[in-house]
């Protein structure tokens, strides 16, 4: 009697079945084949992410390099600057007394030559002589033409050096 | 561990893969018959999967036999519909078994008898016969009970003694 662990041997028959070979279309140098493939294939899927990782650090690090300074990074820099020159010592200051304008007194410049006008034409030339520059007025009133007014007198009284 | 399980748990490499085909794959393939009409295919991913086990398993027949039917069954669902009479004619007009001059009207009549078997008992017998595997394998390999197994092929065999008439 056979048991579940301690077969006995096969009977004739079924020595006989065994014996009949299952008919197969295996193609084993195709399978050969397809195998080592596949193992070829999983070696190159490491292969090819070690390489993606590679070329994608390679672009991080370009990128980097190939920004402008002021956007790759924030940490602080030199500029260099030109620097102006001081303003001269020598420049002379014009100080103008502080006073009050009258706002219906407009166009200072033009009011000067209106009275000097008025005045040339009331008393002939010699009004040009008396003609003072309006020092309540700065407009009227700067360097150049007080000295031209001073160096205008001095010649009029006989200075003429 | 027997002498033939021990030579096959070796290394992968394609003089082993090589062997295991040789020895292995016509068995595996009137297997998977039994469960599905693409056995050559069904063997073949198997075979795949094994070449892809590094190391290889303990036990690479009973770990392809395993593999064979999982798939098979898988790939029988997913056709079953479409070929469910196509697969009956199909098998019923070729032969399970390489038939020779001496052996022509016995591969014919094994097909035959095989074929009206149950579904259980014929996955049984062909596990036992042709792929030698031991009861305790067959019971792992269909999930059931050593005393099961051995009861389902000794039925298997009173079906076929019938069938072919033998004493």
């Amino acid at each position: 009697m056979t048991t579940p662990h301690q077969p006995d041997p096969l009977s004739p028959l079924e020595q006989r079945l065994a014996h009949l070979a299952p008919s197969a279309a295996l193609d084993g140098d195709a399978i050969l084949f397809a195998a080592g493939r596949a193992a070829g294939r999983r070696d190159t899927a490491r292969w090819r992410l070690a390489t993606g990782l590679l070329v994608a650090c390679l672009a991080v690090s370009l990128a980097l390099h190939t920004l402008p300074a002021d956007q790759s990074t924030s940490a602080p820099h030199t500029t260099y600057v030109v620097d102006q020159a001081p303003p001269s010592l020598t420049t002379p200051r014009i100080t103008f007394t502080r006073h009050t304008v009258d706002p219906t007194h407009h166009a200072s410049g033009q009011h000067s030559y209106q009275r000097v006008r008025q005045r040339v034409l009331a008393t002939g030339l010699d009004a040009l002589s008396a003609t003072t520059p309006d020092t309540d007025n700065p407009a009227d009133f700067n360097e150049s033409s007080a000295t031209l007014y001073q160096q205008r007198n001095r010649w009029f009284q006989g200075d003429r050096s | 561990m027997t002498e033939t399980q021990h030579q096959d748990a070796q290394d992968a490499s394609p003089h082993n893969l090589r062997a295991l085909v040789d020895r292995l794959g016509p068995a595996l393939v009137l297997y998977a018959r039994q469960l599905c009409d693409c056995p050559e295919d069904i063997v073949q991913d198997a075979l795949m999967k094994l070449a892809k086990q590094t190391p290889w398993p303990d036990n690479p027949p009973a770990w392809l036999y395993r593999v064979v039917r999982n798939g098979a069954i898988s790939a029988n669902r997913s056709r079953q519909r479409r070929r469910r009479h196509e697969q009956t004619v199909a098998q019923m007009r070729q032969s399970w078994f390489v038939s020779d001059n001496g052996t022509a009207h016995d591969a014919a009549l094994a097909t035959d008898a095989l074929a009206a078997m149950p579904a259980d008992q014929r996955e049984v017998v062909v596990a036992r016969l042709w792929g030698q595997l031991t009861y305790q394998q067959i019971a792992d390999l269909t999930g059931s009970s050593v005393s099961a197994v051995h009861r389902r092929y000794h039925h298997a065999i009173e079906h076929l003694r019938e069938r072919l008439g033998e004493s």
